[in-house]
Order: structure tokens, then C-alpha cells, then sequence
């Protein structure tokens, strides 16, 4: 490596980073009692950058990168861009996350915790017909090297578990999902697995029993779940430094678009043993800071890699991450929440008259213009106060973003986190996001005619 | 690096049937956003052995072929569960020698690609967020022990543009559009005088003036609604386990028929052999409105005692799951589908729908009313149903058809659906 960083100079190259990753995967499943290895991966590779007349040129390659890859890099690129060298001081940093006993197991012993849970579950739920859980583990090991003589070393897991189960009563099915992850340990050993047991009971008998609603508007209390995932869809991705340009949001900074008890933040890492946004440097090699996207209702950062900082004229916020060793790092979110606030949950609830609570969604999805909608995967009607029967699959909640940001006036202090990833412009990272329970005077959920 | 003909040897003489998977990638890519532009090459193999003894299965991947992944494979395949159906296909069906899909060599056309994207990024009449060029070779590799060595060399070109309308207080949904094929366009005019077209149609935006009871999705709306609800509805998989809202002989009363067909020309995703070496096929999903077929894998074949489709998916990632190729969609056909209509471009939801229901909710974010006074753009409408509703709906084609999005399909005119 340092055979390329002495010889930019002499190829016009201004600035340059090598990403090496080695990374060990390992996912088990287990389809309707049976049991497989499905992905059992040992990879490593390395991302060269190389900032040439104004714009970054990247290769990627799974050997070490030599200088042919350097004048390969160089070659193939546009020229004109605005992009500088970074005017930053060197930073060195080891982080490293131990594994946990669990994770040191071997394949075996975990399939046995696999058997087991599957075990449990079809013993406590009734009316299962297909049931698959899968385990994954991935082991990271990323080192960050550039010109300027910085040098990060990150070591740490991602260890999660999915339960999928479909249930059938006469002609109606209903299906529930459970998703944990964890970069502190063994999910087996952190997740609490009677609480997954109860979800997916009560998911599925608000489905099997539940009815689809007439599709307009309602007056909603979304769950730690639900919101999050508002949080990260319909609001997060606005806040991203390229998305933020592209759209409206960055033209709101200073403003007040929501109710001062409405206060967003994004994190390097979070305490939550279940948030597995893991990002404690990016991949340009920040030092990821808490970024204070929305506090007391007004547009305050936005979350930035080096350019888009340099740009809005504030420091990086360490938002840079790349899929993997083979994509370019761009701006992603890692753990992002609505923090609490002082009303309970069943204050919330019980002031809806005529309503929804959704406390699961089913992923979701939102415009550079916000417009955003998200699938249901749990929720229950609300009658004066009181919950009633459950939705139907098929259903889901849409919006625009400004508009039901101000039409939050309720936020609970419990509070919950969820882990999943989150896909942009082809990558998957993995993420965290959550919230208290949040009341919105109204929003579109979606059924029938 | 390691002999695959020694390896496989090797393993046979100790009881095993192995598969190899070799996937060798060369890319080129550049991608703009509304800052900076961004240029990428890279060079990446991966390697996949699974093997299987007694009925039981390992699989270990890498980027390099080494004992070490040998080793990590059989490891695997000792703790395994046995499970009878878990075999290789047999020689006599499986693909033999090299064959070829390439449009064009990476080597030499990092101009082309570079002035296409020239062209792509030009300035129009719309505020460009973001536009991306990808260039790759391909060549995949399977070799066994039961006799499939397969090699095919393909060639993928795709480019997306996405813009949208941004002036004074006026800013309308974003629009993206794509073209891809084995082949390098000419130029990118067709995708950039799409979009501009499009985002003319959404500039002014409009409550929904009256109940629609039909809506003509475009093909790329199709796509986004449809792919990845066929792919689970048709799976033989999913037939076995009992999840999916499809059934042998189901009659969707029209007169559609929908083929997953490997051959389309210049298709991105055609395929000589599938994930598994097994020479590709047309399979006949729906045929005259009835349900005709499902596809399988050699796993999901020989478990629900059927013959298989080879329609085996695969990355070296992972053991080999079921995939369709291209979906070709046969509809009555009309000239002018879209005359007073409501018209669905994009959508919101496509991932969120219930692959076991089959059913979905989608919130449209470009959408029109083709109306006697011009396009007017429409918010925020409400799609829900399900495939089955979406298949039995279709009324008829357009029959300019695209072949982009893996879905082959003219624009769309669907009833049945409820909008809202």
C-alpha cells in the first residue's frame, strides 16, 4: 500500500484510500424441520480510491492492489469534478467487538439452538403450517488505510436471527416475521426468545381474525417498530446529505416542521444491545459523531460523508459506508430513532376514537419528493380507546412526509429498537432504527375501496 | 490455484458428489449524483463447492479456490442433516461445453460506455438527481462430478436516469428510467426523451377526479409490481410447501399466457444453463388463462417428484434457489391501451407485498390521467390486490413492448384492482 499512496503524485492523483475487508459468513436455516448450511463464506478484498482532476475513481479487487491497479483506477474516470484532497490530520483507531461465547460455538451447536427455538415456537403457536428460521452470522474485519496516514482497524460481529412463519385457518393465512440482530454477542444469548414466541403468536391471530379496513384516512398511534421505521423511511433518507440536496429538506434547515416534542437522531452506535447499526468509523475513515437531525420539531444536520460536509459547511458526520469491499461508500443512515418523550402508551391509545395502532410494519419505501408508504404487518382498530380486532394482510399506511411530521402531537416514553438493512442505490447495509409510540392526527392506511 | 478437474477427482474417489461454481466478473461503472461524479473498474471471482454424501449437503464459498474451502465445505456437509432428495443432477441432462452471450468485450468499451454517459447526463429539461452507467463481463463456470462442465460468457449493459421537476414550490416525485441489454446502445435518447415525457405528465398534479375501475400500468410498473410476486406464486417450492396463492390447473378466467422464457434476444437475464448447469428451457407459467406450471430446481424436483425446469438461481454465495429468467407476458393486444386512462409508472411498496397472499398495497408516486384535455399527474392513489387479481384483470397490451426489466410486456390495461 504505501508503494501507491508515494506514487500518486507522479500519476496525478491528488489523494487516495485502500478498504480491505475480510469477512467470514455463516447462515443456517431450517425449512419445515430441515436443516442447512446456506451460505458459508470466507471472502476478503480491497477497495482502492484514488481522487483524480476532481473526481474519485474507485477499483475494486479480491488479491492486494498493485500499481497496475492504481493506473487502472486512473484511467477509467470523467473529468471535472469539484471534489478536493481531504485537509484532515492523520487518525489511527482499533475498535474491536469480542465475539461472545456464543458466536465461538461451532456450526453444529448452533443448528441445536436453531432446532430448539423451532421446537418452541411449534409448540406455543397453533395453526403453523411452514415455519423457517434462519441464523446468520457475519465476522468483520475492515482496515482502513489512506495517503495522509490514517490507518483504522474495526473488528466486529453481526450476528441475527429471522423467523418466518405462515399460518392457515380455513381460507385465511396470515404470516409473521421476526427480525433481530446484534453486534454485541450471540443473538441466541441476547434476544429474548419468549418475547419473539409471543409476537408471532399475537401476530398471527390479529391477521387470522383481523379485517381490512376501508382505505382513507385515520387517526393513528404507530409502535417502537412502526416508528422506527417512519423515522428511518419516510424522514431518515431525506436527511442524507445527497438525498437532502436532490430533494426539499436541505432548504428547510432552521425551520420548524413538527412539534417540539419531536426530536430525530442518527448514531455511530447505540447501547440498545439490539440495534446493530454498527458504524463506529465509515469508510472514509470518520469517526462516526450523533447527528442531531431534527431537534424540537426544527431542521438542524443532515448526515454527510466528506463531500456533502464540506459542502453544507459542518463538520463530517462518519455516514460513509459501503456495502462491501465492492461498491463505492455513499451516505447511509446506522441507527436512527425518534427520542423519547414523557406521555405512557396507554395514554396515547386510549385517546383515539376511531383508529388504528400499527405496531409492525412491513418494510417500506419513500421519494426524494416524500411521499412514502410502508406494508402492515401488525395492527389492531381502536374504538374509543380500546383495541379491537386486527388487520388483514395486503394493507398499508402512506403519506407525505412534512405533512404527517406535523401532525405528530403525542410521544410516548417507552421506547423500542428494531435491526434490519437498508437498500440504496443497489447496497445493503445493516442499520438499526426505533422510537417511542408516537400519535399522528392522521394518516392514509390503505385496504379496500 | 487449485486444478478443478483434480479437486473433483479427488472428491469423487472419497464418495462425494461435488459442484463447482466459478463466477468471474470484469465491471465498469460510472454514477453521478447531485454533487459528484464517480467512476468505478473492478475485477472479482467467486467460488461455491457444494457436496453432498449420504444425503447430506455442504456448501462453502470464496474469492480464491483453496483447500481451505474444501475443507470448509465437507466440514459442513458432516454436520448436515440427511435428507434423501439433496443430489446433483444427473450427467446425461447437464450442459456441456463453453457458450456465449456477449454483446461486448469489457476490454474495449470503456469509451463507449464513458460517451454514452456523456450523452446520458446532458443537460434537459428536468433537474437531474442522479444517472449511473454499468458495464460488465460475466463468465460462469459449473463443473461436477456427475458430468455437467458448463462454461457461458455474457455481456450486461444498463443505464438509469433518475430527475424530477424542481422550481419555485413546485417539486414533483422523482422519475427513473432504464434501459439494459447484451448490447451497448447507440445513445441514451430513448430513456432521456421517456423521462422528460414523463415528468411533463407530473408536473401538474391533480386530486383523483372520479372512480377509475381499470388502471394501465406501464412496463416498468409491471416489473416493479409483478416480478417478485411471479417469482414466489410459481415456485415449486412454495407449491410443496402450501404458500403460495397459486394452484395447478387454476383457471384466472382470461386469456393471458405468461412464459418464463431464457432466450429472449439482447435480455440481460437469458441464459444458455442454469444455476446448476442444466440447459434452460421456456415453461409455460400460464397458457390460455389456465395455471400451467411451476419451476423447479433439482432439490424442489425430486422432493415433489416432478421433472425439473432448470430453473435453478444461483450467486457463488449460496446454494442454488429457484429464479425465474425472463417473464413474458401474451395479452390481447391494442393500439391505444392507455386513451382515458389512469396510467401507473411508479410505485411505492413493491417489496412490502405478502409473497404467501400473494397481496399488496401500493401508493403510486408517478402516476397520470390520460383524459381529452392532456395528461394531468395524480397523488398518492392507493393500488391494492393481489397477483391473482392482477393476472385475471389484464384486459389487454400495448404493443410496443420492452424487454428492460426481465419483464417482457407492452403497457398494461388491469382491472379488478381497487382504487383508491
Amino acid at each position: 500500500m504505501d508503494r501507491i499512496f508515494n506514487s500518486l503524485g507522479g500519476l496525478g492523483a491528488d489523494f487516495a484510500s485502500i478498504r480491505h475487508e475480510k469477512t467470514t459468513a455463516l447462515t443456517i436455516k431450517m425449512l419445515d424441520g430441515i436443516l442447512k448450511v446456506d451460505v458459508n463464506d470466507n471472502t476478503r478484498g480491497y477497495m482502492l480510491k484514488v481522487l483524480v482532476e476532481g473526481s474519485y475513481r474507485y477499483r475494486s479487487v479480491v488479491r492486494a492492489p498493485g500499481l497496475e491497479d492504481l493506473r487502472l483506477a486512473r484511467a477509467f474516470g470523467i473529468r471535472g469534478g469539484s471534489d478536493s484532497a481531504p485537509e484532515t490530520r492523520p487518525v489511527k483507531g482499533a475498535v474491536s467487538v469480542g465475539l461472545g461465547g456464543g458466536i465461538e460455538k461451532g456450526a453444529e451447536e448452533k443448528m441445536l439452538d436453531v432446532k430448539d427455538l423451532r421446537k418452541r415456537i411449534m409448540g406455543h403457536v397453533k395453526k403453523i403450517k411452514t415455519l423457517t428460521i434462519t441464523y446468520g452470522e457475519t465476522i468483520f474485519h475492515k482496515e482502513y488505510s489512506d495517503s495522509r496516514g490514517s490507518h483504522i482497524v474495526q473488528d466486529f460481529p453481526r450476528s441475527a436471527l429471522v423467523v418466518s412463519a405462515v399460518a392457515k385457518e380455513g381460507n385465511v393465512i396470515a404470516t409473521a416475521v421476526e427480525h433481530c440482530a446484534t453486534n454485541r454477542g450471540y443473538i441466541f444469548d441476547v434476544a429474548d426468545q419468549e418475547a419473539i414466541l409471543q409476537r408471532i403468536k399475537r401476530k398471527i391471530g390479529s391477521q387470522l381474525h383481523g379485517r381490512s379496513p376501508k382505505s382513507k384516512e385515520y387517526e393513528v398511534v404507530l409502535g417502537p417498530s412502526a416508528t422506527g421505521i417512519f423515522c428511518h423511511e419516510a424522514f431518515g433518507h431525506l436527511a442524507e446529505g445527497d438525498l437532502a440536496q436532490e430533494g426539499f429538506l436541505l432548504g428547510m434547515k432552521g425551520k420548524k416542521i413538527a412539534d417540539s416534542l419531536v426530536s430525530i437522531a442518527d448514531y455511530p452506535v447505540m447501547p440498545d444491545k439490539l440495534a446493530a447499526g454498527f458504524a463506529m468509523y465509515d469508510d472514509e475513515g470518520v469517526k462516526g459523531r450523533a447527528v442531531d437531525i431534527l431537534e424540537r420539531g426544527v431542521v438542524k444536520e443532515f448526515m454527510t460523508n466528506r463531500h456533502f460536509a464540506g459542502k453544507f459547511g459542518t463538520a463530517p458526520t462518519g455516514n460513509a459506508r459501503a456495502e462491501d469491499f465492492r461498491a463505492p461508500d455513499i451516505v447511509r443512515m446506522r441507527n436512527t430513532y425518534i427520542k423519547r418523550g414523557k406521555m405512557s402508551k396507554e395514554e396515547l391509545i386510549s385517546s383515539v376514537k376511531d383508529g388504528y395502532l400499527i405496531l409492525s410494519p412491513n418494510g417500506g419505501h419513500t421519494t426524494s419528493e416524500g411521499t412514502f408508504q410502508f406494508g402492515i404487518g401488525e395492527g389492531y382498530r381502536i374504538e374509543r380507546g380500546e383495541l379491537k380486532e386486527g388487520l388483514r394482510l395486503g394493507v398499508g399506511m402512506s403519506g407525505h412526509t412534512l405533512k404527517t411530521l406535523a401532525m405528530i402531537d403525542g410521544v410516548s416514553k417507552d421506547f423500542g429498537v428494531r435491526s434490519a438493512f437498508c437498500g440504496k442505490n443497489g447496497q445493503a447495509v445493516p442499520v438499526s432504527f426505533g422510537g417511542p409510540y408516537i400519535r399522528i392526527r392522521s394518516l392514509k392506511v390503505g385496504g379496500h375501496a | 490455484m487449485l486444478d478443478y478437474d483434480h479437486e473433483m477427482n479427488f472428491l469423487r474417489r472419497r464418495g462425494y458428489q461435488a459442484e463447482l461454481y466459478v463466477e468471474k466478473v470484469d465491471s465498469l461503472q460510472i454514477s453521478k449524483d447531485v454533487e459528484t461524479t464517480a467512476s468505478q473498474s473492478s475485477r472479482t471471482e467467486g467460488y461455491g463447492l457444494r457436496v453432498i454424501k449420504d444425503g447430506r449437503v455442504g456448501y462453502a464459498s470464496s474469492c480464491t479456490f483453496e483447500k481451505a474451502l474444501i475443507e470448509r465445505a465437507i466440514g459442513a456437509c458432516r454436520t448436515a442433516q440427511k435428507d434423501k432428495n439433496n443430489a446433483l443432477p444427473s450427467s446425461g441432462r447437464g450442459a456441456r461445453g463453453s457458450s456465449r452471450n456477449l454483446g461486448f468485450g469489457i476490454r474495449d468499451c470503456a469509451d463507449r460506455t464513458k460517451a454514452f454517459f456523456e450523452q446520458l447526463v446532458e443537460p434537459l429539461n428536468v433537474n437531474l438527481n442522479s444517472a449511473f452507467v454499468a458495464a460488465l463481463n460475466a463468465e460462469i463456470s459449473i463443473i461436477s462430478t456427475e458430468g455437467v462442465d458448463a462454461k457461458e460468457r455474457s455481456s450486461a449493459f444498463s443505464a438509469a436516469i433518475d430527475a424530477n421537476y424542481k422550481k419555485g414550490g413546485t417539486l414533483t416525485p422523482p422519475i427513473s428510467e432504464y434501459c439494459a441489454s447484451t448490447k451497448i446502445p447507440k445513445n441514451p435518447d430513448r430513456i432521456r426523451n421517456s423521462l422528460e415525457e414523463k415528468i411533463d405528465a407530473v408536473k401538474r398534479q391533480i386530486a383523483l377526479p372520479r372512480r377509475f375501475d381499470e388502471v394501465v400500468f406501464t412496463p416498468k410498473a409491471v416489473a416493479a409490481t409483478i416480478s417478485g410476486l411471479v417469482a414466489s406464486s410459481f415456485s415449486g417450492e412454495n407449491l410443496f410447501r402450501g404458500i403460495t396463492p397459486m394452484k395447478e390447473r387454476l383457471d384466472l378466467r382470461n386469456s393471458i399466457s405468461l412464459i418464463d422464457d431464457p432466450f429472449v434476444k439482447d435480455s440481460i437475464f437469458s441464459r444458455n444453463f442454469d444455476g446448476e448447469g442444466m440447459p434452460k428451457r421456456k415453461i409455460p407459467l400460464v397458457l390460455g388463462g389456465k395455471v400451467n406450471g411451476f419451476l423447479y430446481n433439482t432439490y424442489w424436483a425430486r422432493k415433489a417428484s416432478v421433472v425439473g425446469t432448470s430453473s435453478a438461481g444461483r450467486r457463488y454465495l449460496s446454494t442454488p434457489h429457484i429464479s425465474t429468467s425472463n417473464l413474458v407476458i401474451l395479452a390481447k393486444e391494442e393500439k391505444n391501451v392507455a386513451e382515458d386512462s389512469l396510467v401507473v409508472d411508479e410505485l411505492l411498496g413493491a417489496h412490502t407485498s405478502d409473497l404467501t397472499t400473494g397481496r399488496f398495497s401500493l401508493t403510486t408516486s408517478a402516476a397520470w390521467i390520460n383524459g381529452r384535455g392532456g395528461r394531468a399527474g395524480v397523488k398518492g392513489v392507493v393500488l391494492t390486490g393481489s397477483i391473482n387479481d392482477f393476472l385475471s384483470g389484464i384486459e389487454s397490451m400495448s404493443r410496443n413492448k420492452i424487454t428492460d426489466y426481465g419483464v417482457v410486456t407492452g403497457d398494461l390495461k388491469v382491472k379488478g384492482l381497487s382504487i383508491t
